[in-house]
């Protein structure tokens, strides 16, 4: 029986962001990234999947040389197998692959959602929440039931940081939109009325973009980026209260990028108080895309052994976090 | 009052659930509750339609002799309505238990009574196993139109049945026999059910990360 827990490297690189990390058992070792941002528009796929290319080979230098220990001690190699942006996810798997091959280690393929709820609960007290996952590709609310994470909710077009990114270019602020448009929010409090649409606990963010922009002529930049927020937050705060009150479980979790706005934590918190749940929220170093939770969900993996073979490591743009046989949970 | 407000049943999301009795006959009291994390006037705004459609709804409904409780009144004072209590268990808590051979003909009972709702323009809103009470008579019962509407629209139609679709899928690992029952009695019902979940795939199609074997066919 061995005694140490496993070291794993993690790669994620799904859109925008190159991360590694190293991880041992749940301590974080040490964690990496480069962001890309757009000149001008949002993420372009091929331009992202340069980027990561480019950006993969000094962070991997980077992290080699300021390990504590051989990189013979790394037992296996963890990669963001899906879903996301296909050429940004082939990039990180051809990454992923060398290193396996090169270091002799087998290969773990994670679910880039599943690992945002996995660091989670490995880094706030929250063992089995409702989470809303809040990011520029995905909006979720997740529960383990029945053996897997299921979505309960989710949107039904486009994700809630899209849709703040979009509406900020609209409005002539810099990529990524979501903090510029929580920075002109704080300045406002004429509320200007926008749909607000849900559907039982699902939501979409698509019309109300579109409403928000027919205003732009006849309202400030700071009433509309106000307005935004309330009417999509309560939403997302409606419907994780629903999915609280049908589940009945002990907590709520807020991660993803969109994680960081204060006015959704505010509000999610006031949603757990209502339904007498805990509240906590990755912090903003981590909420956000990162090597460390590829690692630390591969920790997972690793202890299941289940590893996958370099050619059955192909990547799943759509992989539904309801796919995945969730083995280290009982 | 004529009316008289008991226990505390259930704290739902929206509203508090009471037990309570008018001329003899067991009701409930359902009290919208105000939600201080969200502005006051989305707050208002938003209580004020729902109670208002609510009531419109369920009056509509119960009118076409589909399954829903009956509505007694509104205290609109205290945001409040009062209906008839459904004597059952709700349909979430019977999918719990393991082989129970009604499950099949209540799904083919519920499709009919969605497709009665549809046809008279109206949609529920949140058509989840939550808000379905099945009787003695194992007939199923619709129940919290707290998001229900009328409208004529194919697409609001299809919302209602992706939300089921999607939740029952979330919760019960073998949806997909019990989905089909659902639609049967659904397409039985109305005629203009094919359309629907023709609809349904379209509204799937604009979705993120939606596998081709994920699609409702």
């Amino acid at each position: 029986m061995e005694s140490k827990e496993p070291i794993i490297l993690g790669l994620e690189g799904t859109a925008h962001t190159a991360g590694i990390a190293i991880v041992e058992g749940s301590k974080i070792i040490d964690n990496k990234a480069s962001t890309y941002f757009p000149t001008e528009g949002g993420i372009h796929p091929r331009e992202a999947s340069q980027f990561l290319g480019k950006h993969f080979p000094t962070l991997i230098e980077d992290i080699f040389e300021k390990l504590p220990f051989s990189t013979n001690e790394i037992d296996a190699i963890a990669f963001s197998q899906g879903p996301g942006l296909g050429p940004c996810l082939r990039i990180t798997a051809t990454v992923a692959r060398a290193l396996s091959l090169y270091l002799k280690k087998p290969l773990l393929g994670i679910n880039h959602c599943i690992a945002h709820v996995e660091l989670g609960r490995m880094v706030t007290p929250a063992q089995d929440p409702i989470v809303l996952y809040v990011s520029g590709g995905n909006t979720q609310i997740i529960a383990f039931l029945n053996r897997r994470y299921r979505i309960l909710g989710e949107t039904l077009d486009i994700a809630i940081g899209n849709a703040l990114d979009s509406l900020g270019r609209k409005l002539g602020l810099p990529h990524p939109g979501g903090p510029y448009i929580e920075r002109e929010a704080k300045k406002s409090t004429e509320l200007i009325e926008l749909p607000y649409t849900i559907k039982g606990m699902s939501f979409s963010f698509s019309g109300i973009v579109t409403a928000a922009t027919k205003l732009i002529p006849k309202y400030s930049v700071k009433s509309i980026c106000f307005s935004f927020q309330e009417y999509t937050f309560a939403a997302l705060a409606e419907a994780t209260e629903r999915a609280l009150s049908c589940t009945k479980k002990p907590s709520v979790l807020l991660t993803g990028g969109v994680a960081a706005n204060s006015r959704l934590q505010a509000m999610i918190q006031g949603v757990a108080e209502e339904q007498n749940s805990e509240f906590y929220v990755v912090p903003k170093k981590l909420a956000g895309d990162n090597g460390a939770m590829i690692a630390l969900a591969g920790v997972n993996l690793y202890k299941e052994k289940e590893y996958i073979k370099i050619e059955e490591s192909h990547v799943k743009p759509r992989w539904r976090t309801d796919q995945i046989n969730v083995s280290w949970r009982k | 009052m004529i009316f008289e407000q008991h226990e505390i049943i259930a704290k739902g999301a929206e509203a508090i659930i009471y037990n309570g009795s008018f001329l003899n006959t067991s009701i409930i009291l359902k009290q919208r509750l105000e939600k201080t994390y969200r502005l006051p006037e989305i707050d208002a705004e938003i209580r004020k339609r729902r109670i208002r459609a609510e009531a419109r709804v369920m009056t509509l409904a119960w009118k076409n002799r589909i399954n829903v409780p009956i509505l007694f009144g509104i205290d609109s004072h205290n945001q409040t309505l009062i209906i008839e209590k459904i004597q059952g268990d709700l349909l979430y808590s019977l999918l719990n238990i393991n082989n129970n051979r009604h499950l099949e003909q209540i799904f083919k009972n519920l499709g009919e009574q969605v497709a009665l709702l549809h046809k008279n323009d109206i949609i529920h809103g949140d058509l989840t196993v939550f808000n379905v009470i099945v009787n003695q008579q194992i007939e199923p019962w619709l129940i919290d139109f707290g998001l229900g509407y009328i409208s004529i629209e194919t697409e609001r139609r299809a919302d209602d049945l992706l939300t089921f679709y999607n939740t029952l899928k979330a919760i019960t690992p073998s949806f997909e026999g019990l989905f089909e029952n659902f639609k049967t009695g659904y397409l039985e019902k109305y005629v203009e059910g094919k359309k629907i979940f023709e609809q349904v795939k379209k509204i799937q199609s604009r979705a993120r990360y939606i596998a081709r074997e994920d699609r409702l066919e």
